[in-house]
């Protein structure tokens, strides 16, 4: 009889383990993977957040009624002297760069859409400084495809004019550089203007820290954000894993 | 009259003269596209009036208009910038500019400036470029003796051609115009300087006596030079 007793219960357990141990198995993986999902989330809503914060430093900060009021300035300069089809293209490049603004972004954006916005910008401030202000661009037709946070080229020539240019007595230079290494991508954008305090981490401003936060969010491999004085002339520069658009 | 604008953007340098140029066509307008080079012009010519934009590449606009008051030019200055920032009207005020302009340029008020500086300063201007040398002459020796004749010969004209013409520019006498403009700015110093005597106003602005300021002052005012100064203090 005790014997009996002893072996169902045996035969119970043996027959119940598995099962707990099953059900136990199943919720902690759909506990991993409800983790994982709120993780990922997390990041998702942290890189909303930053993306958010960038262009509320576009149109308040960055942006500022500053660049606006030279803009409509150098517009009216033109109209003034008669000069319309120098009107014309540039109130047309000044809508497209509005445009860009207020349009809904993803948190990766085509380089040569972000090329084409900072070309926008750079159209003013050539309109504005003339031949005093020179551009260049070394594009490297292999890293061209690539995907980039939104704002990344545009912050770092803004900066350049805020910082370097605009103080700049003579020749202005302006150098937009892009290289492919590999599985990477090399962002760099070189200005020639006298700078003294930038160089400090603490000076920097939230545009680089907020391009650094996003490509960190972005992708697991490693990124980075840099700013360095070469000589006479200040390098801003961005690594991140390049990224053509059917990876995304 | 000279005009000095400084900018540091080839077209806004072109929108000022183009708009000053408009209203006044005889201005010899020099521009400057930094501190540097305004420095230099100002070192080599007499400017009445500048314009200068705050935001300059190296020094500020605003340390140029410290530049211009340490070397006592006598030139007015009036900023243009694209800020409307507290802080730099503080600081214009303290360096005694005369005007203030926000970017983007709005004719009218371009034009009020300049008619402020003209009003303040007694400015006459006509469409004869020898009047209007005649004019300078005035305006920076008018506490001298001035002859009709002398000044015919520095600028290589007839005495009787030059009355004629002023006549014809200006609409009164040669002498008559130094007259007035020397009361007007008798009337300035006896405002603003409370303390100087009427004999130092009278020297400082060429008359040759008090007794003859004083007439004239009656004569242009209807009253005599210390009651004006004891209505408005």
């Amino acid at each position: 009889m005790i014997n009996s007793t002893i072996f169902s219960s045996i035969i119970i357990l043996c027959l119940l383990l598995p099962i707990i141990a099953l059900v136990m198995l199943s919720i902690l993986k759909l506990l991993e993977q409800e983790f994982d999902y709120l993780q990922m989330e997390n990041k998702q809503i942290q890189l909303e957040k930053q993306l958010q914060q960038m262009e509320y430093v576009q149109l308040s900060q960055q942006i500022r009624p500053h660049f606006l009021f030279n803009s409509l300035n150098a517009m009216m300069s033109l109209a003034r002297l008669n000069r319309n089809e120098d009107l014309i293209n540039s109130m047309e490049k000044f809508s497209l760069f509005l445009r860009y603004q207020n349009k809904d972004k993803t948190s990766l954006v085509l380089f040569e859409d972000e090329l084409e916005h900072t070309n926008n910008y750079l159209t003013i401030q050539q309109l504005r400084y003339g031949t005093k202000l020179v551009v260049e661009y070394l594009i490297d037709p292999k890293a061209f495809p690539t995907l980039l946070p939104p704002y990344t080229l545009q912050t770092f020539v803004e900066n350049a004019f805020k910082h370097g240019l605009e103080k700049k007595r003579g020749q202005k230079k302006l150098l937009i550089e892009l290289e492919r290494h590999g599985n990477w991508v090399v962002l760099r954008v070189t200005d020639n203007g006298d700078r003294e305090l930038m160089i400090d981490p603490k000076h920097e401003g939230t545009g680089l820290a907020n391009i650094r936060k996003r490509l960190e969010l972005l992708f697991e491999l490693n990124t980075e954000v840099s700013i360095k004085r070469k000589g006479d002339t200040t390098e801003v520069k961005a690594i991140w894993p390049y990224t053509p658009e059917e990876a995304k | 009259m000279k005009l000095l604008l400084v900018d540091d953007e080839p077209l806004e340098l072109e929108q000022l003269t183009y708009l000053v140029k408009k209203e006044f066509p005889n201005w010899e307008i020099y521009t400057a596209e930094d501190a540097f080079e305004a420095r230099q012009l100002l070192n080599s010519h007499t400017f009445p009036l500048a314009f200068v934009d705050i935001e300059l590449p190296g020094d500020s606009g605003l340390s140029l208009c410290k530049y211009v008051r340490e070397q006592e030019y006598k030139t007015e200055v009036v900023l243009i910038t694209a800020y409307q920032d507290f802080t730099y009207a503080k600081q214009a005020i303290h360096l005694q500019v005369l005007e203030y302009i926000v970017k983007p340029v709005i004719a009218k008020e371009l034009y009020k400036v300049i008619h402020q500086f003209l009003t303040k300063h007694n400015y006459t201007e006509t469409n004869s470029e020898l009047i209007n040398r005649v004019l300078d002459i005035i305006r920076q020796e008018f506490h001298e003796k001035l002859q009709l004749a002398e000044v015919a010969s520095r600028v290589f004209v007839t005495p009787t051609y030059l009355s004629k013409k002023f006549m014809e520019e200006v609409g009164i006498k040669f002498t008559e115009y130094v007259n007035q403009y020397r009361i007007e700015k008798a009337k300035h110093l006896l405002i603003d300087q409370p303390e100087i005597s009427l004999f130092e106003i009278a020297e400082r602005v060429g008359f040759s006596s008090q007794h003859h300021f004083s007439n004239s002052f009656k004569k242009i005012e209807g009253t005599s030079p210390s009651k004006y100064r004891g209505k408005r203090s």
